[in-house]
């Protein structure tokens, strides 16, 4: 098991000093207890706007994260309102992993005011060089806003959690309309799970000369007390749209929450529907998927097939019933994907192209739902 | 015709693969390895959504009491523990295991093995593929391929695939191995079946691939020009305890030298493939085999050392000698130590010596590849300390503590050009995080499930390695090698190894 004390103290530092202050920590550092840091993969920028009481716990959670990925961080916390001020902040870190110790550095900025627009310059002299750049902007990228622009003409990728987006509706539409870095979305990452059981399905022999023909989907999610989390659910579909050529038709805002999507499918108009799941036992955050009913088959009796995921039990269930299938039950063991886990994945891994591709379909969805 | 799932695409997490029906033969007799990695797959949701485990032994067992057996060693061995997991994780697990009594040499009960697994694939609705597993006794194999071929279970039918994993030791010399080969391809085709080399599953033996041919900087370096040697090293700090009786029947060579060191070696040494796919990757590796000199009659006094560990101390606790242990024979002239320098006649690495040693009872346990490269050719700085120069050395840790170190030269800060060596470190660990990396038998199980076999041993791999340690083993049995030295367990083996390397001015790193 890893150990999670981490060494956190941020130190106030002359902005001329972050760099002298940063090498000197690491040599206390390596004094102390030979916490040496001994390898960097890549940069992190994070920016956000939230309230000033609240960087302590994004300070923390940012840690949390990118305690297994050894790298340098950069939080840019911007008050807008305030008055003109920048400060800024150091400190170490390291985590040991069995007999791997993993370090990591951060440098925090506290920015008021107008000066937000004048930090890009410190930050970018800051950024360890000759290793990637991932900017990742905790609120909805405005591509007018001078300190995104400026920063992600640095970046390689560009990080957002749609699982936040405060009104999906245009932010979708936009996300997909900017103009910005290779785009990762940590909603698509926590989907990664449910990508991986929705292809696994159709590994079933039987069900597989069925999928160019689907007949109709209904995803259920887990909903908050507003009904909202179901973006997700909407880039599953969208991901299905772009892999398996459905076109998009159009939407409606179901009564329940949720939506009602038609795609034409194989020649046919197809129902996908995308609702929040009643009753869920649990205590899953909203957005995360509850199940998924599928039904296939050229002609009736369609046979219909539910995955369905069981938190008590860490298991997904697979259920066939009627024809082409008989009656079975499968399943396996299954882990949903949190934030930190997505971003530590996306820390190491390629560049999934996939994810625009579907994020188009979904911006379609809320397009035609703007219109009506 | 299947028609292709294009929602498999760009899929990060796992590979999908079809329901599957595995069944272990003689899996009460060795717990350690295929159920607890079987389980660690269920538990991070890689196996198939339709999957049965199927025990085959001659033990008169209920399926409830092999559900028992399997917990207790899943508790003990595997990376997740189920009793610190959620205990619904190992009932999801434990329905999907079953058991079939039978003998080896039964041919009834293979048939009604045979009828148990169609009956789960039937009951579950799903193709009846089939992985066998031999983790028998060696000296079942043939018995169980034969039955497997008489009661009709190895041809693969429209409704499902079949294949087998055998595992090492592939014989005891070309000959045994050569007949087991034919016994496996006369039952089975050469694509049905997958030799487990568990070294080929470790994650670091794999990155020799990456570091070599994702790479630009190493491969032009990589040759007869630039290496001086290159030593490769398993070496561990424990004894022959707990099987004695086969190592007394193996020793280091077959146990350590036929399969694990060759198949590290090759990956040092072969050319880059046309492609990173089974057979072309093989193709290489049996191309090195073939270019390695053989060590004929006097030639294995000179280019061999062996030796026997005796009594002595390893982690301040005191050990016995071999020949102390309860199985061995008091005048046992098997050897625990073996060194040997090889050459691989090719282009490439004409005139390079490769240097293998394994041995127990050495103080620490580390598996390495080191390259040793030659000296710059003219030497600018003080004359005197050419002595002290010491090549750049680039080493690839296989185990434990995974990853690469290059050693070169650095200018001491201050006046005058001291130097000293100084190494750059790469540790898995530190850069990417990981917490235990994953077991070499999870991921080769998963290959063989989804048909790749790139990290497994090939008919004419095998035979090729036999055919290069049958003179080192016959000469060594007939008293042409070198003498058979005792070392003390807890030192680095015995003085010949050493000697091997100081003829030509060398020495072998120390681990």
């Amino acid at each position: 098991m890893a150990d999670t004390s981490l060494r956190t103290d941020l130190r106030k530092v002359d902005l001329s000093a972050i760099r002298d202050e940063l090498r000197r920590l690491w040599a206390s550092e390596a004094l102390r207890d030979e916490a040496v840091m001994r390898a960097r993969t890549h940069n992190l920028v994070v920016y956000t706007d939230v309230r000033r009481h609240h960087v302590d716990d994004i300070v923390q959670f940012i840690i949390e994260i990118t305690s297994a990925r050894p790298g340098r961080v950069i939080l840019i916390h911007c008050d807008l309102e305030a008055e003109d001020r920048v400060e800024g902040w150091v400190t170490v870190y390291c985590q040991q992993q069995n007999q791997a110790q993993v370090c990591g550095e951060m440098v925090v900025f506290d920015v008021g005011g107008r000066l937000g627009d004048e930090i890009h310059s410190t930050v970018v002299s800051l950024l360890a060089p000759d290793l990637p750049v991932y900017l990742w902007w905790m609120q909805r990228p405005e591509p007018d806003d001078h300190l995104f622009e400026t920063l992600s003409a640095e970046a390689a990728r560009l990080i957002v959690d749609s699982d936040f987006f405060p009104a999906p509706r245009h932010d979708f539409p936009a996300l997909a309309d900017l103009d910005a870095p290779p785009l990762v979305d940590l909603a698509w990452g926590k989907l990664a799970p449910w990508r991986d059981a929705v292809a696994q399905f159709w590994e079933i022999p039987e069900l597989r000369e069925h999928l160019p023909c689907v007949q109709g989907m209904e995803i259920r999610y887990h909903a908050d007390r507003l009904l909202t989390g179901d973006t997700r659910a909407l880039l599953l579909v969208g991901w299905m749209a772009d892999r398996l050529g459905w076109e998009f038709l159009h939407a409606e805002r179901s009564p329940e929450g949720g939506y009602g999507t038609r795609w034409m499918i194989a020649g046919c108009e197809a129902g996908i529907d995308v609702l929040p799941a009643a009753g869920v036992e649990g205590d899953l955050p909203p957005g995360e998927i509850a199940s998924i009913q599928i039904t296939v088959g050229e002609e009736p009796p369609f046979s219909t097939s539910r995955i369905e995921f069981i938190p008590q039990r860490h298991w997904l269930s697979i259920a066939l019933h009627g024809e082409p299938t008989e009656a079975a039950m499968r399943g396996y063991t299954f882990h949903p994907v949190d934030a930190r886990r997505a971003l530590a994945e996306e820390l190491v891994s390629g560049y999934d192209s996939l994810y625009p591709k579907a994020l188009r379909q979904v911006a379609a969805v809320f397009r035609s739902l703007n219109r009506s | 015709m299947t028609l292709e799932n294009p929602l498999r695409e760009g899929l990060r997490m796992r590979r999908p693969m079809e329901p599957v029906s595995i069944v272990i033969f003689g899996a009460t007799g060795d717990l350690t390895a295929r159920i607890p990695a079987l389980f660690t797959l269920a538990q991070e949701g890689k196996l198939p959504a339709a999957y049965n485990i199927v025990g085959y032994t001659r033990r008169d067992w209920s399926d409830d009491y092999f559900r028992e057996q399997m917990y207790e060693a899943v508790s003990e061995f595997s990376r997740h523990d189920p009793g610190v997991a959620d205990e619904a994780l190992w009932r999801g697990f434990a329905d999907n295991l079953t058991y079939v009594q039978g003998n080896f040499d039964d041919l009834e009960r293979y048939r009604a093995l045979d009828e148990a697994l169609t009956e789960l694939a039937g009951g579950q609705n799903m193709p009846d593929n089939r992985l066998y597993y031999l983790a028998a006794p060696p000296g079942w194999y043939e018995t169980i391929i034969t039955h497997l071929g008489e009661a009709g279970m190895a041809a693969q039918e429209d409704n499902g695939w079949r294949r087998i994993i055998v595992e090492k030791p592939f014989g005891h010399d070309l000959a045994s191995a050569h007949a087991l080969n034919d016994t496996l391809n006369a039952v089975f085709s050469e694509e049905q079946v997958f030799r487990i080399d568990h070294y080929l599953g470790k994650e670091t033996v794999q990155n020799i691939l990456v570091v070599r041919f994702a790479n630009a900087i190493f491969e032009p370096i990589w040759n007869h020009r630039y290496v001086d040697h290159v030593q490769i090293s398993v070496v561990e700090p424990g004894g022959a305890e707990g099987r004695e009786e086969f190592y007394d029947q193996a020793g280091v060579i077959r146990d350590i030298f036929q399969n694990h060191l060759f198949q590290v070696m090759t990956l040092i040494a072969m050319e880059p493939p046309v492609a990173f796919e089974a057979d072309a990757i093989r193709d290489e590796k049996v191309k090195v085999l073939r270019a390695i000199r053989p060590i004929n009659g006097e030639d294995v006094a000179q280019l061999t050392a062996r030796g026997q560990y005796t009594a002595g101390t390893i982690d301040g606790e005191a050990v016995p000698g071999y020949r102390e242990l309860d199985e061995v024979p008091d005048d046992s002239q098997t050897a625990t130590y073996g060194a040997v320098k090889w050459y691989v006649d090719n282009w490439r690495w004409q005139g390079v010596p490769f240097y293998l040693r394994s041995g127990k009872r050495l103080p620490t346990r580390v598996t390495e590849a080191s390259i040793h490269f030659k000296r710059p050719p003219h030497l600018l700085f003080d004359e005197r300390q050419v002595e002290n120069q010491r090549p750049n050395v680039l080493a690839l840790r296989i185990q434990p503590d995974e990853g690469i170190t290059l050693r070169f030269e650095s200018k001491l800060p201050g006046q005058g050009l001291e130097r000293r060596a100084v190494t750059m470190d790469f540790r898995y660990g530190t850069s990417f995080g990981i917490a235990t990396p994953p077991d070499a038998y999870e991921r080769l199980l998963l290959d063989a499930i989804v048909g790749d076999a790139t990290l497994f041993a090939r008919r004419d791999e095998i035979e090729w390695a036999w055919r290069l340690v049958d003179p080192v083993l016959a000469a060594w049995r007939d008293g042409e090698g070198p003498p058979m030295e005792m070392y003390e367990a807890g030192t680095w083996g015995p003085e010949g190894a050493n000697e091997l390397l100081a003829r030509t001015g060398r020495r072998w790193r120390r681990l």
